[in-house]
């Protein structure tokens, strides 16, 4: 049997002459209802991943109301709606391995993000960031090669 | 009396709100106007599928899931892995609409995909030195003022100390020499334009991984060098096709290599202009 869910992520942009922006995004997902019982914390991440891909959507959308220099190209679903964003973000195949590796072995990725480099979330990390990220949780957990 | 060049409003009526536009998008207008047409605007279904494309396809999602594989793990797939992702992608085709050649079917298919991923994996071009930094990653901006921003997808890149390696992974009949990769490299240098300001890394090396779809498959690697007067000119083509484009004048371009295997034959034999 499936389960629904209603995953919704909306944010709003502060505009020249107090003005605003605001672009939303929700995705309904059928997931398997054993997961509830067998594996919630497969449940938890594949919400997770919908949650961030909802997010980047969000921001991808947002990002041409928040550039004010010549139109620099991106990694698609990347943006820099703030400051706080490096100018290089983590690329979306960065991001879906440490997202897999979390995933593999109980980790909250967002937790993790905070506890490593201070920042919310992992399209919040530079390249760099994201790749010594990586090496790091691959040589302190015990991921199987290849196993997917 | 001097016409005024405005685009017609029928035109203007006609060409839907694009987001963005692709190499092959492009390359699919100059190939054929009417063709885009029917892809892109018409959105129309094709009657069939070249097993080509399917099988490209396929190996594509094999290759990706060997280096994300990587990435995520450190090792790499087995064959039966890699397998497995070239079934996942081939069941996501319309088993009715592709369409094979003469000595083909889908056993046969697969049995030439397991040599040539078995090709792949015994190549130094499938254990990259540098990290892994993007596997199939899409990537947008924009490439020509005016137009909408350009999508690409970039099969593989990895960080070398300063330098940022772009691979471009292709299937082909037959092997390539270096004219050809040279002769295709519009393609890789968008990818550069695009990648270099979004991935870190001093230099950008461009390269084509080409593995034949031969009996005993080759797997070869060939560099495109990085030239700049070339990349102002393919910006300049794309903005000249994409002037056509708006122009709303969409004709068929009818020639044995564009018909052949093209899956709008019947769309474009009921074509009245």
């Amino acid at each position: 049997m499936a389960i629904k869910a209603i995953v919704s992520f909306n944010q709003k942009l502060g505009q020249p002459n107090f003005g605003s922006v605001g672009v939303g995004c929700s995705v309904e997902v059928e997931l398997d209802s054993s997961l509830l019982d067998k594996d919630p914390q497969e449940l938890r991440g594949k919400l997770d991943l919908a949650y961030i891909t909802c997010r980047q959507s969000v921001q991808s959308q947002l990002t041409p109301f928040a550039v004010t220099e010549s139109a620099p190209a991106r990694a698609l679903t990347h943006s820099e709606p703030s400051s706080e964003r490096p100018s290089r973000p983590a690329t979306q195949s960065q991001q879906r391995a440490l997202w897999a590796i979390c995933n593999q072995n109980g980790l909250n990725l967002e937790a993790v993000c905070r506890d490593e480099y201070e920042v919310p979330a992992a399209d919040c990390l530079s390249i760099s960031q994201a790749s010594s990220l990586i090496d790091k949780l691959k040589s302190t957990t015990a991921v199987a090669g290849g196993a997917r | 009396m001097i016409a005024e060049n405005k685009q017609p409003a029928a035109a203007q009526a006609l060409l839907p709100v694009l987001d963005h536009v692709s190499h092959s998008s492009i390359s699919c207008f100059q190939q054929c106007p009417l063709k885009w047409k029917f892809r892109y605007v018409d959105k129309l279904e094709e009657d069939f599928k070249g097993v080509a494309l399917v099988f490209g396809s396929s190996v594509h999602a094999a290759v990706e899931r060997h280096f994300q594989s990587i990435l995520e793990t450190g090792g790499p797939p087995t064959l039966e892995q890699l397998l497995e992702a070239f079934d996942e992608c081939w069941q996501s085709f319309d088993a009715a609409s592709i369409r094979y050649g003469k000595n083909d079917d889908a056993e046969s298919m697969r049995e030439l995909a397991a040599r040539m991923l078995e090709t792949f994996q015994g190549s130094e071009f499938a254990k990259p030195t540098g990290t892994i930094v993007a596997v199939e990653e899409s990537m947008r901006g924009e490439f020509v003022q005016g137009m909408p921003d350009v999508l690409a997808r970039v099969d593989l890149a990895v960080q070398d100390g300063d330098e940022l390696v772009l691979t471009d992974f292709k299937t082909s009949r037959s092997r390539w020499n270096a004219n050809q990769a040279q002769s295709n490299a519009e393609q890789l240098l968008l990818y550069a334009d695009l990648a270099g300001r979004v991935l870190d890394g001093n230099r950008i090396k461009l390269q084509f991984a080409v593995v034949t779809k031969t009996k005993t498959p080759v797997l070869e690697v060939h560099e495109v060098c990085y030239d700049a007067a070339r990349l102002k000119r393919s910006k300049a083509i794309f903005g000249k096709v994409w002037e056509a484009i708006k122009s709303g004048v969409y004709y068929p371009a009818p020639s044995q290599m564009n018909c052949y295997g093209c899956g709008y034959r019947k769309a474009c034999d009921s074509f009245t202009g």
